[in-house]
């Protein structure tokens, strides 16, 4: 028996090693990446201190880029029909994400500039229907579907539990008592 | 002389036809006239079937080989500079074609079908050899008629206009042919329920029977989503793999229900429960199937998939879809009663009920998705007015529903047939959710600051736990049994529980899958800066430097190629090609993206447009795990490989088939005894 | 026992099945026929947005859409690359003629993301508009308007405000149909 305990202990320790492995998966990515930038920018730096090597310069995002992507996100590119304008390489997207960076620059407002292309565009210009109106009900649909379906599958398991209590106590009640069991078979013809 | 060869492809598909007429008037003949001469005829009219339409399909797959632009269809998706695995893959890369490869499949399967169970199901075979006929005559009709891909045009074209080139990919190649393959298998047991309903059969058989079919198709199905999802990460450009679009979604919505039906017939196998439910599913599923087809191809929703659309095909499909719907519903509004078992779900805690909640989730799911795909129609058609419903919607209304479905694969398959008692519960689960939740919170205090994505890491590792643990406590009393070693008594479980060591093989690439989604969509980053040569960015492990662009030439294109020597933080370096390529004779440009894929995250790049100044909008994204659902989805396929090499057992002989009464269902007799332990459930026979 | 229960229960989803079924292929059949392609615009019946934009083929004349108010103003968005443009260039000049001789239609072109040299070849290769273009280089007077695609008109009545709007190439019959939408505003 010793010998498998020691093969479940090894068991054991195959779960928590690969329980570890699954629940650092995703960070392990972040933590790595995190810790390691700071290395690269280095590597950048000694291969731009190198003699001869022409100083490379980097960039990083800028603010008002990542403006540009939360509000072209939210629009729907008008020509190609299923992505966001942010997404869209195509001319009138591209356009339009060159307006949007220039409204930022001039100081408006995301909910302004979004309004700026709800009023020329309409709601299809939006990557999802506004609360408003009749389009609650895109929206209430979900949850009003999932409680449905919860309703009507607890009433039919509470509903089955009735009958299967009703039938468990009348077979009790025939093995108590024999003579009730002809009388069930007299109900079953009628 | 191959003008005559492309008319005998139009020939044979003509004479498909009519033979498919004929198997259903035989088949009809052989139950009314109860003369089992007629079903003969019809059975070799189905296998004879399966040989015209391969050689139609030949005819104009030769066409393509041989370049000759005298046919329409070779004309319009093909050039001369295309190479030649295009030309193959050119056979689905337009409608007609993609019809003629449906077909193709419909009539490959139903001889498979007819032949196989040819001797188990003499009673069903009428019934089945008429659906598939019926269902076979359907697009038979629309090809020949409406979507033809045989039409020759003389004088021949010099030059075809070439394929679109969004298509010219590898991962499209295999995309349309696996995702056909999972539509059109779910028509055999489409086929056997309706059989069954006919027949006012209850019982398990035509479960048990296209038990196998199932599983193939589920398999194929969700393959041919993944590698739709994977052609879109590597050919569309924008860092994603899945849009929420309209032609996606209608490709998810057989799947979701295929699910709840995979899962629901075990009830039906095991304890002889959800009869009508499973015929309503997998008539649904069948019905999707034919709904992602209708709203494909007649250009009803918009969509970046762009497909030629006409509306008269759409009527066609419309009018077929009605067909099978009225019939299909129809015989189960009329003859479903008569599938009702004896027996009942009594307890809210049970295998049963587990895979109840297990259907109500995935049904959810697909009512959800429809009516998120529909709605943008259903407005319009209602106000005239003109909305979206994309991917942020479909995010935030799915996410739950996932979260629910995963929490369910850990508790469904653990939980015993019949009843679980409280502590039962406690002693199998506690564990398991206890260091669940430890994981969520660590998780989240790590950088998940996702409430969405720290309460999916919890219960990746509550399933991942829990299902170990008890694989871990059936290895482990075995052992006590046996005196054997771990390994040989895991394989020997394994073994004797194909089913079931099959199904946590499939749930744990499903895990690995999710991590994946997780990880890509969560801890995704993404840069977008204009780069001058010399110039550098960092995202994720990596830091890029623009260094030149260069123009090329391909066999049917012009590109500009930029290089981006990469380095990790590791100190290993790289280089990656992004580009940008020009069509000249369908005028399209296309992005190339250009992908260094390792385990633990995908460093993708994409062009923007070239400035004059020579700088280049570059995007670069780091995606995290993304790898992981495609690693998922091979042990996904490996686990139902697994699953699928256990017979169906030999429960079904003739006479039962014939004996089996209306309101049948002694076979959940059978199998009740020895379905009390959660690790015995599966070993029947 | 179950033989009873059970018609209530199927009853309730038999009709529940059949009007979702007939909701759903009603909804379809409706959808059929219509262009996928066309986006309605919020902007009928608003004030049109008042440009100035340099004329085609000058340094610095400007076209102001205030120039022409009282009169009936078509706003064609035009462009030397766009295909379809071509196929409406005649409808155009016939319309430009039969309208603008009275004085009480203005027609303007707009062209769009294009460059002056192109524009000029395209007009003498088509025939020349016997009206004025101003130019959008860049296409922002387009997205002012909410305009996603090539040809596009705008149709904007004698108090400026916008009436009509055809999405696609012009016929002779919708350009008539969007004529008489304006008359109908007054």
């Amino acid at each position: 028996m010793s010998f498998g305990r020691t093969d479940n202990a090894k068991g054991v320790q195959a779960l928590l090693m690969s329980f570890a492995l699954i629940m650092a998966a995703p960070f392990f990515a972040q933590q790595a990446h995190a810790q390691e930038k700071t290395v690269a920018q280095e590597t950048v730096a000694q291969k731009a201190a190198a003699p001869g090597a022409k100083p490379a310069v980097l960039k990083t995002e800028s603010e008002l880029e990542k403006r540009v992507r939360a509000i072209g996100s939210k629009l729907r590119c008008p020509v190609c029909q299923g992505e966001s304008i942010y997404d869209s390489h195509s001319d009138v997207a591209e356009e339009m994400k060159r307006l949007i960076a220039e409204k930022l620059k001039a100081g408006e407002s995301e909910a302004k500039i979004l309004d700026y292309f709800h009023d020329r565009y309409g709601n299809y210009i939006l990557m999802e229907p506004p609360a408003e109106g009749i389009h609650w009900v895109i929206w209430v649909f979900p949850l009003f579907m999932g409680l449905m379906g919860l309703v009507f599958v607890m009433q039919f398991l509470l509903s089955n539990r009735q009958e299967a209590a009703t039938e468990a106590k009348q077979q009790k009640k025939r093995a108590e008592n024999p003579q009730t069991l002809h009388q069930d078979i007299e109900e079953l013809h009628l | 002389m191959n003008g005559s060869l492309i008319e005998i492809g139009l020939g044979a598909t003509s004479l498909a036809l009519i033979l498919s007429f004929a198997a259903i008037i035989a088949s009809f003949l052989a139950v009314q006239r109860n003369a089992p001469s007629f079903l003969h005829s019809a059975r070799h009219a189905m296998i004879l079937n399966f040989i015209l339409i391969t050689l139609g399909c030949f005819t104009i797959v030769w066409s393509f080989v041989i370049k000759d632009f005298s046919v329409l269809y070779v004309a319009q998706n093909s050039n001369s500079q295309l190479p030649l695995l295009y030309r193959l893959t050119a056979l689905w890369g337009a409608h007609e074609g993609s019809l003629m490869l449906w077909v193709w499949y419909l009539a490959a399967f139903s001889a498979l079908a007819v032949f196989v169970h040819w001797k188990s199901h003499p009673l069903s075979m009428p019934y089945v050899i008429m659906t598939l006929a019926a269902l076979q005559i359907g697009f038979l009709i629309f090809i020949l008629f409406l979507s033809n891909p045989f039409i020759e045009v003389h004088p021949a074209m010099s030059d075809g206009r070439d394929l679109n080139p969004l298509l010219q990919d590898p991962g499209l190649a295999f995309h349309p042919p696996t995702l056909y393959m999972g539509y059109v298998g779910f028509s055999i047991p489409f086929a056997f329920a309706i059989a069954a309903l006919a027949r006012g059969q209850s019982g398990r058989e035509w479960v048990v029977t296209t038990r196998r079919w199932t599983l193939f198709s589920w398999v194929a199905l969700t393959s041919g989503i993944l590698l739709g999802g994977y052609w879109a990460y590597y050919e569309l450009g924008w860092g994603g793999y899945w849009a929420w679009d309209p032609v996606e979604n209608a490709s998810l919505l057989p799947w979701l229900t295929g699910t709840a039906f995979l899962h629901s017939i075990m009830a039906q196998d095991q304890r002889n429960l959800f009869q009508t439910w499973n015929v309503f599913l997998i008539i649904t599923t069948f019905a999707l199937s034919l709904l992602g087809t209708f709203l494909v191809r007649s250009g009803v929703l918009t969509s970046v998939h762009s497909f030629a659309a006409d509306p008269g095909r759409g009527a066609y499909i419309l009018m077929f879809l009605i067909v099978v719907s009225v019939v299909a519903y129809g015989l189960l509004v009329w003859r479903g009663q008569r599938l009702i078992g004896p027996h009942k779900v009594s307890n809210l805690v049970s295998r049963e009920s587990a895979l109840l909640y297990n259907n109500l989730l995935f049904v959810a799911a697909a009512v959800i998705v429809l009516t998120g795909t529909l709605y943008p129609l259903a407005i319009e058609v209602l106000t005239g007015e003109r909305v979206s419903v994309a991917a942020p919607y479909f995010n935030k209304v799915m996410a739950p529903l996932m979260l629910g479905i995963i929490l369910l694969m850990g508790l469904g398959p653990l939980v015993p047939w019949r009843k679980s008692s409280l502590k039962k519960m406690r002693d199998q689960f506690a564990l398991p959710a206890g260091l669940a939740v430890i994981a969520a919170i660590v998780s989240h205090f790590l950088g998940a600051s996702d409430l969405v994505a720290a309460l999916a890491i919890g219960l990746v590792a509550f399933v991942f736990i829990a299902t170990l643990l008890d694989v871990i406590r059936a290895v482990r009393a075995r052992m006590k049994v046996t005196d054997r070693s771990f390994g040989s008594s895991l394989g020997t479980l394994a073994a004797n529980n194909q089913r079931r060591y099959g199904g946590f093989i499939v749930h744990m690439g499903t895990l690995v899958l999710i991590i994946g989604i997780v990880g890509s969509a969560f801890f995704k980053e993404e840069a977008t800066v204009t780069l001058s040569k010399g110039e550098q960015v960092s995202v994720g492990p990596y830091t890029m430097t623009f260094q030149s662009m260069i123009p090329q030439r391909g066999p049917n294109y012009t590109e500009r190629m930029a290089f981006f020597e990469w380095v990790k933080d590791d100190g290993t370096v790289g280089v990656l090609n992004p580009s940008k390529r020009n069509y000249p004779v369908t005028k399209t440009v296309t992005t190339e993206a250009a992908i260094l894929s390792t385990l633990l995250g995908d460093l993708y790049i994409v062009l923007g447009n070239e400035t004059q100044a020579g700088a280049v909008v570059t995007r670069a994204y780091w995606n995290p795990l993304v790898n992981w659902i495609w690693i998922g989805w091979m042990v996904i396929l490996a686990g139902v490989l697994f699953a699928m090499t256990k017979r169906a057992p030999k429960i079904v002989t003739q006479k039962r088939d014939e004996t089996d009464s209306p309101v049948g269902g002694n076979a959940g007799g059978n199998t009740g005894g020895n379905a009390s332990g959660g690790d015995k459930g599966e070993a029947l026979a | 026992m179950t033989t009873e229960t059970a018609p209530k229960t199927i009853r309730w989803w038999h009709f529940t099945l059949i009007f979702v079924m007939i909701l759903m292929f009603a909804m379809f059949a409706a959808g059929l026929g219509r262009d996928t392609k066309i986006i309605p615009s919020p902007l009928i019946g608003k004030p049109a947005y008042e440009f100035s934009i340099r004329k085609l083929s000058t340094t610095d004349e400007k076209i102001n859409l205030t120039d022409y108010k009282g009169k009936i103003v078509v706003m064609n968005f035009w462009a030397s690359w766009c295909v379809s443009c071509r196929e409406e260039h005649e409808v155009l000049l016939e319309a430009s003629k039969k309208y603008g001789a009275d004085g009480k239609v203005q027609f303007i072109g707009i062209n769009h993301k294009d460059n002056d040299r192109a524009a000029e070849d395209f007009l003498k290769r088509m025939g020349q508009f016997p009206y004025p273009s101003g130019v959008d280089p860049q296409g922002r007077l387009a997205l002012e308007f909410g305009v996603y695609g090539m040809p596009e008109t705008f149709f904007i009545n004698e108090k400026g405000v916008i009436a009509a709007k055809q999405i696609g190439p012009l016929t002779a019959k919708s350009f008539e149909a969007k004529m008489k939408a304006v008359e109908a505003m007054q």
